[in-house]
């Protein structure tokens, strides 16, 4: 029988979930693989029984803590997938302000009604199998954990950060372009996609596992970055990350 | 056979006319302050003649970053297909230091276990070699490759005009190129301007302080100093030096099952003694675990451990590791302060 998947949703923009249905070539091919029975971007039906739940969205209510936790129950592999729901990514960078500060900021008066608590991934809530990194993920990489997991196989997630698949690509480096990069310290797997467009990587992907934070502090000040900005280009996708200062 | 002179143009009509018999790949200019890459040619104008160095050298035609080796088929009966791509190219616009890298990959690839990708690409290459533009990172005359006499079909160098330039045939398939390119003998001053512009070009102002035939020597006083953690505090660990060096050949084998699960591929990619997995092994043991233990293995590699075993060095000296990097982990740099903090003697060994 072929695994049962569902498809949860927290705080996000639910990119990641569509960036699923976008696998275009390759999506018949995963449905014969997986059966998928949840899923609110793409289907009616809300199974309470699943094999496989892939969560987008950080958790940043008490409701969503609730119902990670319930998800958490049901499912065999629990597999956060993008970045919000991997490391937090950018809904962590509210975390800097009191909740109280930042309701009133989005809704004014109206602020106090809301439940929201400072934003973290499903890792802190959860114990969790896999996690995809990303914002969005990487559709390739999604397929491919797909099959591995219907496979039994452990996934693997590049160990090596994007210049790796940036000079693969024979990209010139950003910096020598007048422009800045994450890419020194940010886990490869996208195909170092934004530089290969001219841009630098804002680090969507999370750090690598030993990201040398020091160096490239240095290096981005060196290339003419003041200290603030240093500090913007590091929290823009990794602010929850505890081995900041 | 006596020294030619042709000019830019016949260099561009001898371009035009490989086109027409195949796959031509040359030097193109890319943005950014002074970057080029090999590339194919679509238009004889577009080689670049002058450049310093592209920023993955040739090899990337004999040795692709991706590479498929095997695909299978599962199910009833189950099939197993080598796959060796090849096809006649000409890679034109090499310099001596890559020319120099191409020797040591090919010593390598078919030393103990004649690797067929590799070799049956290189065997289909015919190159037209060209004299450099060195920049403040080039250390090919401290390496012995500033020059080299083999390796080539034709070795090109400007004249001080820069509108021709001095031809060197190295094999029979070069002088086959020359044919119905226009070209008149060396005079005997061209040559003897040859001679003096090798010259500048071997007194080149980055250099080892030491003779590198004795650096296989030197590191065995080496492994244990504290100059590697000082270099190896900046470094990322991002495999730009190893990825981009002419004379890197290590990769990685992962299979990829198709999503059908009846189907499926070997392939080999580019793998770097500077990544953190590299020397990870099956149980989860990591031999290299920190930066300074690869940094060091890096160097002993390229300096020691595959010079003694092929009897040459396996850095030709272009600094395209050091240009890449972005913390400007040099050469040059780390060899002389290890020089300088333990001397020349090296250590004895037993
Ligand atoms: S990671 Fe990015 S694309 Fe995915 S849900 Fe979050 S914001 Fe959207
Ligand atoms: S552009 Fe970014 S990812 Fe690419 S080599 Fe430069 S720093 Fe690395
Ligand atoms: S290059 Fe960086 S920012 Fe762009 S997708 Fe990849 S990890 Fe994300
Ligand atoms: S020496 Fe430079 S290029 Fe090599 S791994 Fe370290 S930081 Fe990257
Ligand atoms: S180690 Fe550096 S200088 Fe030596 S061949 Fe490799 S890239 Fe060139
Ligand atoms: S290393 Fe030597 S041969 Fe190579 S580009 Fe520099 S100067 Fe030229």
């Amino acid at each position: 029988m072929k695994p049962t998947v569902a498809v949860f949703s927290f705080t996000g923009c639910e990119g990641c979930s569509l960036a699923i249905l976008e696998c275009e070539n390759e999506l018949l091919d995963v449905l014969n693989l997986v059966q998928l029975v949840r899923w609110r971007e793409a289907m009616t039906e809300t199974a309470q029984e699943f094999d496989i739940a892939l969560v987008d969205g950080s958790i940043s209510t008490h409701h969503d803590v609730k119902k990670v936790k319930q998800i958490r129950e049901l499912c065999k592999l629990l597999v956060p997938i993008g970045a919000c729901a991997h490391n937090a990514g950018l809904n962590a960078l509210k975390n800097r302000y009191g909740m109280g500060q930042v309701k009133e900021t989005v809704y004014g008066d109206a602020g106090a009604q809301f439940d929201t608590i400072p934003a973290c991934p499903v890792s802190a809530v959860v114990p969790i199998d896999f996690a995809l990194p990303g914002c969005p993920i990487d559709r390739g990489e999604f397929v491919r954990t797909v099959r591995d997991l219907c496979l039994g196989k452990t996934p693997r997630l590049p160990t090596y950060p994007i210049c790796v698949e940036c000079k693969k690509k024979e990209n010139v480096c950003v910096f020598f372009q007048g422009k800045f990069c994450m890419g020194p310290v940010t886990r490869a797997g996208c195909g170092a996609i934004c530089p290969t467009y001219g841009d630098g990587c804002e680090g969507c992907r999370g750090f690598v596992d030993d990201p040398n934070q020091n160096a490239h502090k240095e290096t981005l000040a060196e290339y003419g970055l003041t200290a603030r900005e240093v500090m913007q280009h590091f929290d823009m996708f990794n602010s929850y990350d505890d081995r900041l200062p | 056979m006596t020294l030619q002179v042709i000019s830019v143009a016949e260099i561009r009509g001898l371009l035009a006319q490989l086109m027409e018999q195949g796959r031509v790949v040359a030097p193109h200019k890319r943005p950014g302050d002074r970057q080029w890459a090999f590339e194919d040619l679509t238009d004889p104008a577009d080689a670049v003649l002058q450049y310093t160095t592209t920023i993955i050298p040739a090899k990337k035609y004999a040795f692709p970053p991706k590479e498929t080796l095997l695909r299978y088929e599962l199910g009833q009966a189950p099939s197993v297909t080598a796959v060796v791509d090849s096809e006649p190219l000409v890679l034109f616009g090499v310099h001596t230091c890559d020319l120099y890298g191409l020797t040591a990959l090919d010593t390598a690839f078919a030393d103990h276990f004649a690797d067929a990708n590799y070799l049956e690409k290189r065997a289909k290459m015919r190159i037209i070699g060209i004299e450099c533009v060195p920049d403040e990172w080039c250390f090919c005359a401290s390496m012995g490759t500033a020059t080299i006499d083999s390796g080539y079909e034709l070795f090109l160098t400007p004249l001080p005009d820069e509108e021709h330039y001095i031809v060197e045939v190295g094999s029979d398939a070069g002088d086959e190129m020359l044919k119905g390119i226009a070209s008149r003998e060396a005079t005997a001053g061209e040559v003897s301007y040859l001679k003096t512009h090798l010259n500048r070009k071997i007194t080149q102002e980055r250099h080892l302080d030491s003779d590198y035939t004795a650096l296989p020597l030197l590191f065995t006083g080496f492994a244990e100093s504290p100059v590697w953690e000082k270099w190896a505090e900046k470094c990322y660990g991002c495999g730009t030096c190893n990825l981009t060096c002419p004379t890197c050949f290590c990769w990685d084998v992962l299979d990829e099952m198709g999503l059908a699960l009846t189907t499926g591929e070997r392939r080999r990619e580019w793998d770097g003694c500077m990544l953190e997995g590299f020397a990870r092994v099956a149980t989860g043991e990591n031999f290299r675990e920190n930066r300074t233990e690869r940094l060091r293995h890096r160097f002993f590699r390229k300096y020691a451990y595959l010079f003694t075993r092929y009897g040459k060095p396996y850095c030709c000296g272009c600094g395209r590791c050091v240009r890449q990097c972005l913390v400007k982990i040099d050469p040059v740099g780390v060899i002389n302060e290890l020089i300088a903090a333990h001397g020349k003697g090296g250590a004895l060994i037993g």
